[in-house]
């Protein structure tokens, strides 16, 4: 994706580039996200 | 929080507000706002040396600053972990209107949200955390950023239920609690039913961009953040759920499968009391190459009923600019005039007008010295002939369907099908989602701007930002008026029922149908018959006008039914060009390539 970009930087990602992003995405509940981000 | 890291986030944020925000004299103006200000005491509070701000608090305060300005097109995006992340619930809301009254029913539940017993489909959510719905969508609203009442609303309402958190912040409330009349025992009594906020976090990456015509494109028009939002709602709601009209309403013509799947997830012919019609939505706009658009939409409709058309773009946040606006000429026999787009004079914008690309704004500019003028001269994206280099290739009379959702390109794009006078457009809600303006996203600010100390593209954390540069007025008999913050009106609107909710928009499509009904039709066709004859077809069409390119060929009275017409070779040029008049009025035009 990134050598792509780097060819053609005027050209967004592709729908494919974009699921595949979507594809390896995870779920955690929000709680959970709040400990990744740190903030009390 | 950092403080240099934070100083050089104030730093751009006041300089580009300053000298190159478009909209920044008319936010000033409407909403009383003063964001500069407001960046210099943010400036001063992380500097205190007692009780320095917390990184939540700075970016707490950075996003109110910019969302305080209304504008969907202009923020601040928030760096990694949060520019990846959207929070959500597992199901969604609309509103609808019954009796008189707005309601607020479950549209669309995930296939893993926790089973309650009642709650499904059509369920009536009546509280939020114990807050009347109708108080706590107001509310929400107040914290987003959208422009006018209608455009509030609706933004209100969709992130009831999911938040790009590049661009809010986590809810405070980890889970909420929701009041609900049962789908299928409304006299019942009221249930509650409690639901954990989640994070999706997509796979980040440092080129982690939606618009496919990329951030870098000069000619972007769209709500990034909604953007993302849809894209996630798609994914974890499901790709293949179905949107069009069902045939059991509307008969079983199917929906032609597109090319482009999630720009035309639904076209198809509707049989409707008041006739046969076709149906097509465009779900965006945001693709990276117009002219594959425009193709796959000429395909589309010529495989479509002639007899008129319901042209859907609720929803759509808008994307490359090119593609609404030339699409303009398909539906229309008369030559389209675009928008006009205008930059803010500063010395930032005399500067980057010197570049090629921009240098017909660049006079009106650094003019701006003796006039005094606040905004540069008004001229269009493209040169005039490419908002009508294809033609019409649709001649039935065209409905065009809106909703507060619809933004930027879609704004430009519904403008233009009003200020053109096209047809009818038929709204949900009073307005459209009122984006005028095309917008930059930093990298390509960076890009222009060619100050790397000043203007570093590399921020923390894949921190961003988005600027609305080029403001937009109408033409027509809206000449010279914004878009921003006003929209578009319909010139009718349909009140979204229950049915229209639950039964993917059955009233609205027979609202819209019982429009095209009675607005007259016509058809205007060319055939090569011989070498130098054309077989012209006509119905409700009393002359036509022949032209070779822009040379006058010869006028015609006609009758229905169809004529011969004879070119002679010597006089051939690129392209045949026939005008249908009933009356005095142009209502149907076509093209042969002559070659």
């Amino acid at each position: 994706m990134q050598k792509q970009a780097a060819r053609d930087p005027n050209r967004g990602p592709s729908s494919k580039q974009i699921e595949q992003s979507f594809d390896k995405g995870t779920t955690v509940p929000l709680d959970s996200f709040r400990d990744i981000i740190d903030w009390s | 929080m950092a403080l240099p890291v934070g100083n050089k986030l104030i730093d751009i944020s006041i300089d580009l507000i300053e000298k190159l925000y478009v909209h920044l004299p008319l936010k000033r103006s409407m909403y009383a706002v003063n964001p500069i200000q407001r960046l210099r005491l943010l400036e001063r509070r992380l500097n205190a040396t007692l009780r320095p701000l917390t990184e939540r608090q700075f970016y707490n305060e950075m996003l109110s600053i910019f969302s305080q300005m209304r504008d969907l097109h202009t923020a601040f995006v928030l760096p990694e972990p949060f520019r990846s992340a959207t929070a959500y619930l597992p199901f969604r809301l609309e509103a609808c209107t019954e009796n008189g009254r707005r309601k607020y029913v479950v549209s669309e539940l995930m296939s893993e949200a926790p089973r309650h017993q009642g709650f499904d489909r059509g369920t009536e959510v009546t509280h939020w955390n114990g807050v009347a719905i109708a108080r706590a969508v107001a509310s929400n609203a107040e914290r987003e950023a959208g422009s006018n009442a209608a455009a509030r609303h609706a933004q209100g309402l969709a992130s009831m239920t999911i938040r790009w958190l590049g661009q809010s912040l986590p809810p405070d409330e980890d889970w909420i609690d929701v009041s609900f009349l049962p789908a299928s025992r409304r006299s019942s009594k009221p249930r509650v039913a409690r639901f954990v906020w989640r994070v999706f976090r997509q796979q980040s990456s440092a080129e982690h961009e939606v618009a496919r015509a990329s951030g870098r494109s000069v000619h972007l028009g769209m709500d990034t953040r909604g953007e993302v939002e849809r894209q996630v709602r798609q994914f974890l709601f499901g790709r293949h759920r179905r949107v069009g009209p069902a045939s059991r309403h509307f008969g079983r013509a199917g929906d032609l499968l597109s090319f482009m799947p999630e720009v035309f997830p639904s076209c198809r012919d509707v049989q409707t009391p008041h006739g046969r019609f076709a149906y097509v939505r465009i779900a965006t706009f945001n693709v990276g190459d117009d002219e594959a658009f425009l193709q796959e939409f000429i395909r589309i409709i010529g495989q479509l009923s002639q007899n008129g058309m319901i042209l859907d773009v609720r929803g759509n946040l808008g994307g490359l600019i090119h593609a609404g606006e030339r699409l303009l000429q398909l539906l229309t026999p008369r030559p389209i005039d675009p928008c006009r787009f205008h930059f803010v004079n500063s010395t930032r914008t005399e500067k980057i007008t010197q570049r090629r690309a921009f240098r017909a704004w660049h006079e009106s500019i650094a003019q701006a010295v003796e006039t005094g003028a606040e905004y540069s001269q008004g001229l269009t994206l493209l040169p005039a002939a490419r908002y009508n280099d294809i033609g019409q290739k649709y001649q039935g009379p065209v409905v065009l369907v809106t909703d507060a959702l619809c933004y930027s390109t879609t704004d430009i794009f519904a403008a233009g099908f009003q200020d053109n006078q096209i047809g009818k457009v038929l709204g949900v809600d009073e307005s459209t989602g009122a984006g005028g303006a095309n917008v930059w996203e930093y990298p390509l600010i960076c890009d222009l701007l060619r100050r790397p100390g000043q203007f570093p593209k590399d921020l923390p954390g894949s921190a961003s930002f988005r600027f609305a540069v080029r403001r937009v007025t109408r033409i027509g008999r809206a000449s010279g008026l914004p878009l921003e913050d006003f929209g578009v009106q319909p010139d009718e609107v349909h009140e979204f029922t229950r049915n229209d909710v639950l039964k993917r928009n059955v009233d609205l499509i027979h609202h819209a149908a019982a429009l095209l009904g009675p607005m007259p039709k016509q058809r205007l066709t060319a055939t090569r018959s011989g070498p130098s004859t054309f077989a012209v077809e006509c119905t409700n069409i009393d002359r036509v006008d022949a032209y070779i390119g822009d040379r006058p060929l010869t006028s015609i009275n006609v009758q229905p039914g169809h004529i011969d017409l004879r070119v002679r070779s010597r006089r051939a040029g690129k392209a045949l060009c026939l005008q249908g008049f009933r009356g005095e009025d142009l209502v149907a035009a076509t093209r042969v390539p002559l070659r």
